[in-house]
């Protein structure tokens, strides 16, 4: 059963958002997402300061047999990026919400954190 | 490292030894006093390579040959791609020393026998394939797609078409896309619906939407299935201005049986590594052509093979042409294979190939209807598509039923293509293996789909398959994350 | 029809299995008029027919059996025999792609030897399984350092050294997507590309030099070098000979971007134009980039040592239309073929050639120049085995005439090409040196040119 964390926000391609600030936030993949893409071989974050509107490709994620597009949850500029994926993706297989956080985002546009999903409507759409 | 049957052979770089050495070469080699070139220039850092002798190297590719699964060894279920027997006669005509030894820049006047042979393999992939040309030129499958699109955009610019959108079925194999993308189009997915094949009226909605340039469409599909309504939708699409491309990919339902190029397609690539026995080799070389009709034989990449008042000679002369594909005229020494194997079953035998191939396919799925949910339950061409649906209610994937019949001794089928159907088990047995090895394959697979039926099947069965090949499930994880791709890495 | 084992009573059996009465009703889908019943080809031959249509076509396909001096890519080598039996193996000729790695460990272990010792040669960090050939390397290299520098257009700086058929290729491919190719013309002196500078106002997104050229000449890599540099460009390396390397300076040595080469003097037959190898290197740091297939080493769940595809996502049946090439095999067998010649040949022995075929082509250069009185381009020995002569109009006629009483000699004795833009002749010939050449065949030549003087 894949794990949700309730305090956080959802979208339906499995992405995760934390509240870091009132303009920014942190952003990774779901456990369900982690599990569906199996072991993961490579993680391809953006350039910091890259401007991205909501729903644009911002990163990919690779297992040895396919290759995912991440998705901007806001739109807004990547702050920073989650180095340490470079060399340990295997992290994002083992704790995808904590130390394998992928991107933080200056948001630009705040009414968009509506919305996401709830930790509850997520777990619907997840299974 | 594995010390019984079969052995293996650790890297060439490991078994060197200083001053072991295995060419033969004339003492007298230089004609005057060895000089060196200016200093500058020279190589400052030695090339290091094994030290071996030829006995080392003989015993050393003997035992890599024994940890390889091939046709000869065995049969390749693979969907789409049609493992058929590579006729040993083909080795034989293709080894002839005046063929091996014979310089691509060598004067036509002194070529002619060579050049017959390219300008009659192109007559009769003509006459089989229904297209009024075929050029040999394309290296491989991709190359004669990318030739392909190349003479569309080029005939559609000729003509003042700006569109840029090419159509292309979810099912298809991701070649087409990348071929079409890195043509400069755009690529639209037709999504896959309950329906196996395209049907007139989605392609008319397409091309009202507007901006189409062409359709690329593999026949039979990739489901294994005939397009049936594709003289209406090729007709449709020359009306909107539109041209067609045929993936050939599955020719060898089709030979004896039907022609593509009677359907209308403008251009169509061939793979004669699969449908005429050219050896797969481990992966290469392939062996291509393009069958091209009327509307874009302007723009066939040069040289052209043409008959003159002295001869057979190469056409550079062509205004239109897409230009070269890559060097000289193709794989000759594949060419002379694909010739072979065509010339010795003639017109009877090459007639009765696509239905000896479809009569086995049907039995296949008979066979098994019963124990895999079939993608499409209707009568199949040379190849059919099972699903594990069934085999997932009890845990077991596509990937576990492959990795098992290893230890049956099967290689196993194409997995998860085309991806439109989830767990897909594609399985082409081709016209040349007998029906005994059919019935062994349909036994392995149904008894596998027993095991997969049992209480902790996973576990019992299936945990870590295959059990009996000479090496063990390869962590190709490991390989993607520790990347090590020569030895000097180790 | 003895590739066809259906025997009468199993198609009865098929009928039963499938509850039909005629092989028609398992294609009744197809439309009528779209069916056929014969082809209009030749009848069935058998072996002994097949062997005869062959020996009749080889007698006339007499150029083999001339001596050939004709080189431009493609080489005139010997070739270690042993080669012939061992590729001829049914596990390695009838084997299918090292997909299912625990079945391909023969082919996947050889592949990993191949990029070893292609990497070796370059003096590169890391190689791919193969390309189709020289040219469409060349072509790949490109898109690669276009991906590399994240750029849809821009400009390829090529030296004027590169083949004829190449230069056309390279337009045929980059000009239809947006890229410009631009030439960096040879010197009148050495026949390279020497100029340290060049005058542009596009973005420069790659140099690349050939070496040898096609006038046999080196391009020293340092001019190429310092070009890119100065233009902020990716260096490309191609290498049509890579019999060169055992002499000159690898790509590596320079700190070469990108690295392609031709492998057919490795130990692959001429074969009226194909199939070749195509070799691709780079510096490790690209490798998502590269196009292509790729081995790696890995180990199995026991810990063995074992090898299998990697990287593949960035291939085409997974990226589709993002792709780093929409390339589907490598010339595996061929591949196989170099990896044998080089572990056969070793440094010693591609020595051995190398040096012998400089010299040879040092002494033929002096000789051949005094024989036709045309001024030799390769007095500065900036060459490797080929050597050019130039020659205006009126020596290109007589020329002519004289190929043709050479080849009555059984001769194919020099390729006609351009001379360089701004030497003063028009054209040129060019002839090359193998090992198979030796001083005996070499003083035939010599008193054949004598003779049709």
């Amino acid at each position: 059963m894949a794990e949700i964390k309730e305090k956080l926000l959802y979208t339906k391609d499995h992405e995760w958002v934390e509240t870091k600030s009132d303009q920014a936030i942190r952003m990774g993949i779901s456990d369900f997402a982690q599990a569906s893409l199996g072991d993961i071989t490579f993680v391809e974050l953006p350039e910091i300061g890259k401007v991205v509107a909501k729903g644009d490709s911002i990163a990919s994620v690779e297992s040895v047999k396919a290759v995912s597009d991440i998705y901007a949850p806001m739109s807004g500029k990547v702050s920073a990026i989650n180095e340490v994926l470079e060399e340990n993706p295997e992290l994002l297989n083992s704790s995808p919400y904590e130390d394998a956080w992928l991107i933080e985002i200056e948001c630009s546009n705040s009414e968009e954190k509506k919305e996401l999903l709830k930790a509850n409507d997520y777990a619907n759409h997840a299974q | 490292m594995n010390k019984a049957w079969p052995l293996q052979s650790s890297l060439l770089k490991n078994q060197s030894k200083k001053g072991r050495f295995a060419y033969s070469l004339s003492k007298n080699l230089a004609i005057s006093k060895s000089k060196a070139p200016p200093e500058q220039f020279q190589r400052k850092k030695k090339i290091q390579l094994p030290e071996l002798t030829e006995f080392d190297v003989v015993r050393h590719y003997h035992r890599l040959s024994h940890l390889n699964y091939s046709i000869d060894g065995g049969f390749y279920p693979l969907g789409s791609c049609t493992m058929k027997y590579n006729p040993r006669i083909n080795e034989v005509t293709a080894s002839k020393e005046e063929f091996l030894n014979l310089h691509p820049k060598s004067p036509e006047k002194f070529s002619q026998g060579a050049l017959e042979i390219i300008w009659e393999l192109q007559n009769l992939l003509a006459s089989i394939s229904g297209f009024k040309h075929v050029s040999l030129q394309p290296a491989a499958g991709a190359q004669g797609e990318y030739a392909g699109m190349r003479m569309i955009r080029k005939c559609l610019d000729k003509r003042g078409n700006r569109n840029n959108t090419v159509i292309v079925p979810e099912s298809a194999h991701g070649t087409n896309c990348a071929t079409a993308a890195i043509c400069g189009f755009k690529v639209l997915n037709i999504p896959q619906k309950a329906s196996a094949t395209l049907t007139l009226s989605e392609i008319a909605a397409l091309c009202d939407s507007g901006e189409i340039a062409a359709l690329m469409v593999t026949n039979p599909n990739t489901l294994g299935i005939f397009e049936k309504d594709i003289q209406e939708i090729t007709k449709l699409l020359h009306e909107k201005g539109a041209l067609v491309y045929c993936d050939g990919a599955n020719l060898n339902a089709m030979l004896g049986v039907t022609r593509p190029g009677d359907a209308g397609f403008d251009v169509m690539h061939f793979n004669q590594h699969k449908t005429f026995t050219t050896p797969h080799g481990g992966g290469g070389p392939g062996c291509g052509a393009i069958g091209v009709a009327e509307s874009l034989e302007d723009f066939i990449p040069t040289p052209v093979l043409n008959k003159g008042s002295e001869g057979l000679f190469w056409d550079y002369d062509r205004p239109l042409s897409i230009g070269p594909l890559k060097d000289f005229y193709g794989h000759f020494l594949m060419m002379l294979r694909s010739y072979t194997y065509i010339r010795e079953l003639g017109a009877e035998g090459i007639q009765k190939v696509g239905e000896h191939a479809i009569l086995l396919a049907n039995y296949v799925r008979k066979r098994l209807q019963d124990h895999y949910t079939i993608a499409y339950d209707q009568n199949c061409m040379h190849e059919v598509i099972f699903n594990d649906s069934l085999q997932l209610k009890n845990g077991i994937t596509a990937l576990d039923i492959s990795k098992k019949l290893i230890d049956y001794g099967f290689h196993p089928p194409t997995m998860y293509f085309p991806l439109v159907v989830a767990g897909a088990l594609m399985i082409e047995p081709t016209e040349t293996e007998s029906l005994d090895t059919i019935d062994s394959f349909c036994d392995a697979m149904i008894d596998i789909a027993q095991k997969a039926q049992e209480k902790n099947a996973f576990e019992k069965h299936f945990k870590d398959a295959p059990h009996t090949a000479a090496v063990a499930r390869i962590n190709e994880t490991k390989a993607a994350r520790e990347l090590k791709l020569t030895w000097n890495e180790l | 029809m003895r590739y066809l084992p259906l025997t009468e009573e199993e198609r009865k059996r098929i009928y039963d299995q499938c509850e039909i009465n005629s092989f028609d009703e398992l294609v009744d889908n197809i439309p009528k008029e779209l069916r056929i019943d014969s082809l209009k080809i030749p009848t069935e031959a058998s072996e002994t027919e097949l062997l005869n249509i062959f020996k009749e076509k080889a007698s006339r396909t007499r150029a083999s059996d001339f001596d050939c001096y004709l080189g431009q890519g493609v080489y005139d080598h010997e070739w270690p025999r042993v080669i012939d039996y061992l590729i001829s193996r049914g596990e390695f000729l009838t084997a299918y792609t090292p997909y299912q790695a625990e079945l391909s460990q023969g082919t996947l272990q050889s592949l990993f030897e191949f990029q070893s010792m292609i990497a070796e040669l370059m003096g590169m960090e890391v190689s791919n399984a193969s390309l189709y050939d020289y040219s469409t390397a060349c072509v790949e290299a490109c898109l690669m350092a276009a991906r590399i520098k994240k750029k849809s257009s821009g400009v390829f700086l090529i030296t004027e050294g590169f083949y004829e058929r190449t230069q056309k290729i390279l337009r045929s491919y980059l000009e239809p997507i947006g890229f410009e190719v631009k030439v960096w013309e040879a010197d009148a002196e050495s026949w390279s590309s020497t100029e340290k500078s060049y005058d542009q106002n596009s973005e420069v997104i790659a140099v690349l030099a050939q070496s040898p050229n096609r006038w046999g000449k080196i391009e020293g890599w340092t001019e190429a070098r310092s070009l890119a540099e100065k233009n902020s460009a990716l260096k490309i390396a191609c290498i049509p000979n890579m019999h060169s390397l055992s002499l000159f300076q690898s790509p590596g040595e320079e700190d070469f971007d990108i690295a392609v080469g031709e492998g057919q003097g490795l130990g692959i037959p001429m074969g009226y134009g194909g199939p070749y190898l195509g070799l691709l290197c780079t510096k490790k740091k690209y490798i998502r980039q590269i196009p292509g297939r790729l081995v790696g080493a890995t180990e199995s769940i026991h810990g063995e040592a074992a090898y299998c595809i990697t990287l593949a996502t960035r291939e085409q049946h997974i990226r589709r239309e993002k792709a780093t090439s929409n390339i589907c095999s490598n010339q595996n067998l061929m591949a196989l073929r170099a990896a044998m010649y080089l572990s056969i040949l070793s440094q010693s022995g591609l020595e051995k050639i190398a040096s012998s075929q400089y010299s040879n082509a040092v002494f033929m250069a002096e000789e051949i120049s005094k024989k036709l009185k045309l001024p030799s381009q390769s007095t500065d020995g900036k060459h490797f085995n080929e050597i050019a002569f130039a020659v205006n109009e009126k020596q290109l006629a007589k020329l002519q005439l004289m190929e043709k009483k050479l080849h009555e000699k059984k001769i194919l004795p020099w390729l006609f090409d351009k001379a360089p833009n701004q030497s003063k002749e028009t054209q040129s010939i060019v002839l090359s040196f193998t090992e198979k050449y030796t001083p005996e065949k070499l003083n035939y030549f010599l008193e054949s040119i004598e003779a049709s003087l």
